[in-house]
């Protein structure tokens, strides 16, 4: 009802994505919200077609009207970990994030869901890079989609995961290998599922990083959208589509999982390194960092890493150097 | 004789190869269980007491029966405390006993060594967190404020 008044009040605005082979229709209550949450997403734009698998309703009270009330947390099973305040059962999902100041939810049965912010100027920049992320994670991890805190490359033969803790480098080297040419799926969240094959599929095509490496990424500098606001506090934002539309692809097979590291060794370099390590590496910080489920992600992961051959990349000082090391990983062997 | 459980809602594992990775949803904390460590989550997973477990562990190990059973007993008990496993009053049934089976078919005992867990910290600040208390007359919580660049 709320989203009807605030549609109307605002004007509605419909868009169809392709996510992970799943349609979803947005539909926004004014040009607000999407600003602060297409641009990351619109890659994945397609002609409407069919009945979507789910449709999301998105408004803020401040530009459209529509004001939510909170649901009765103290009736509710709820949850409280970090920021966020959930509860989930098998057909509703609520989630307030303390972060973002945005409230979302779904119904299975209707396959409808919202997101609500009391005021669109509120949503920080890092919820513009990656929106919905929490929304999505606990909404695709029924199709066993599952949202993973990594980046991921690829050529025509097949995708890297490029995983590990945040500050190792992953966006840096994404931003690379675009650079050089690899496609990009993602720098700091990326889609996984094991359907029929370990599979990478794109969700954003943003792209955060940090100010002191920015000048090793001469090509992007151009997208910043804002500059006058990177500092210890904010990363320096950009979009890549669709300036490099080319080069941004939906899916591709897993080839191999590579954890980037810094090192002392000046020259990058690749080594084996054990899938166990891997496994701890990679599976708890999705975990914590998502809203799907616990043991299916970590039984996921398991599935994965026996599946995939496992790195290390020592980054040394030669950035330029990393892309070509990639390279090698995805390239068919001799004959 | 004392049995456990976990609590699935909180606790989340997963084997890999010969470690098994614990995580707690509750803390951010994960653990690492290697070697006999691995093999005693199991166990005591699959319902048995440490009495049980020190007389199986005899098909695989050599040592004493009531010393393992202690070392099991030990285990349990730093398991317990770091909340991934809760003590229960009898097993559930019916008992999963492949493991019972996986030590019986051990061709040649090996010493047994103490079981370790390794707990791992450092992404508890994405987990814990002061929960909302502070609503404004709307009853949404206050809007959190991020510093921003000034000059």
């Amino acid at each position: 009802m709320q989203f009807r008044q605030a549609s109307h009040q605002a004007g509605g605005i419909d868009r169809h994505l392709n996510i992970a082979d799943s349609p979803i229709q947005l539909r926004f209550a004014g040009s607000a919200m999407m600003a602060k949450l297409f641009p990351a997403l619109s890659h994945l734009e397609t002609p409407s077609n069919g009945i979507p698998t789910l449709t999301i309703h998105l408004w803020d009270e401040a530009s459209a009207g529509g004001m939510l009330f909170p649901p009765p947390w103290d009736e509710l099973p709820y949850v409280e970990r970090a920021q966020i305040r959930r509860y989930l059962d098998d057909r509703f999902f609520l989630a307030y994030d303390r972060n973002t100041t945005v409230f979302v939810g779904f119904d299975r049965a209707q396959a409808l869901a919202f997101y609500w912010s009391r005021d669109a100027a509120w949503i920080p920049y890092f919820e513009t890079a990656a929106p919905m992320r929490h929304l999505l994670q606990a909404w695709l991890n029924f199709n066993g989609v599952f949202v993973c805190h990594g980046a991921a490359i690829g050529l025509e033969s097949g995708a890297i995961l490029l995983a590990g803790r945040g500050g190792m480098g992953k966006s840096t080297t994404s931003l690379l290998s675009l650079q050089d040419d690899f496609y990009f799926l993602g720098d700091d969240f990326v889609l996984l599922s094991n359907t029929h094959a370990p599979t990478v599929h794109s969700l954003y095509s943003s792209a955060k990083l940090n100010a002191d490496v920015v000048s090793w990424l001469p090509d992007v500098q151009p997208l910043i959208t804002n500059r006058e606001k990177i500092g210890p506090w904010e990363k320096a934002l950009l979009f890549l589509y669709p300036t490099y539309q080319e080069r941004l692809i939906e899916q591709l097979p897993i080839r191999a999982i590579v954890i980037p590291q810094p090192s002392e060794d000046p020259t990058p370099s690749l080594a084996a390194m054990g899938g166990a390590t891997v496994f701890r590496l990679l599976a708890p910080d999705t975990v914590f960092r998502g809203q799907g489920d616990a043991q299916r992600t970590l039984n996921l992961y398991r599935e994965l890493i026996q599946q995939v051959p496992t790195y290390r990349l020592n980054l040394g000082a030669v950035p330029a150097a990393v892309p070509g090391l990639l390279r090698s990983l995805l390239s068919p062997e001799p004959a | 004789m004392p049995h456990y459980t976990t609590d699935t809602s909180k606790i989340a594992f997963e084997s890999f190869e010969t470690e098994v990775v614990l995580v707690n949803l509750d803390t951010g904390h994960y653990y690492v269980l290697g070697g006999t460590a691995g093999v005693l989550w199991r166990l005591l997973l699959a319902g048995f007491s440490p009495d049980e477990i020190g007389e199986a562990l005899t098909k695989r190990y050599n040592g004493a029966a009531d010393e393992m059973a202690a070392a099991a007993q030990a285990f349990a008990d730093e398991l317990v405390q770091d909340a991934l496993l809760v003590p229960v009053e009898e097993a559930g049934s019916p008992r999963d006993s492949s493991i019972l089976a996986e030590l019986a078919g051990t061709t040649a005992k090996v010493a047994f060594e103490p079981p370790s867990m390794f707990k791992y910290t450092e992404m508890e600040n994405l987990i814990q967190m002061d929960p909302i208390r502070e609503v404004d007359e709307t009853g949404w919580p206050k809007r959190q404020r991020f510093p921003e660049k000034t000059n």
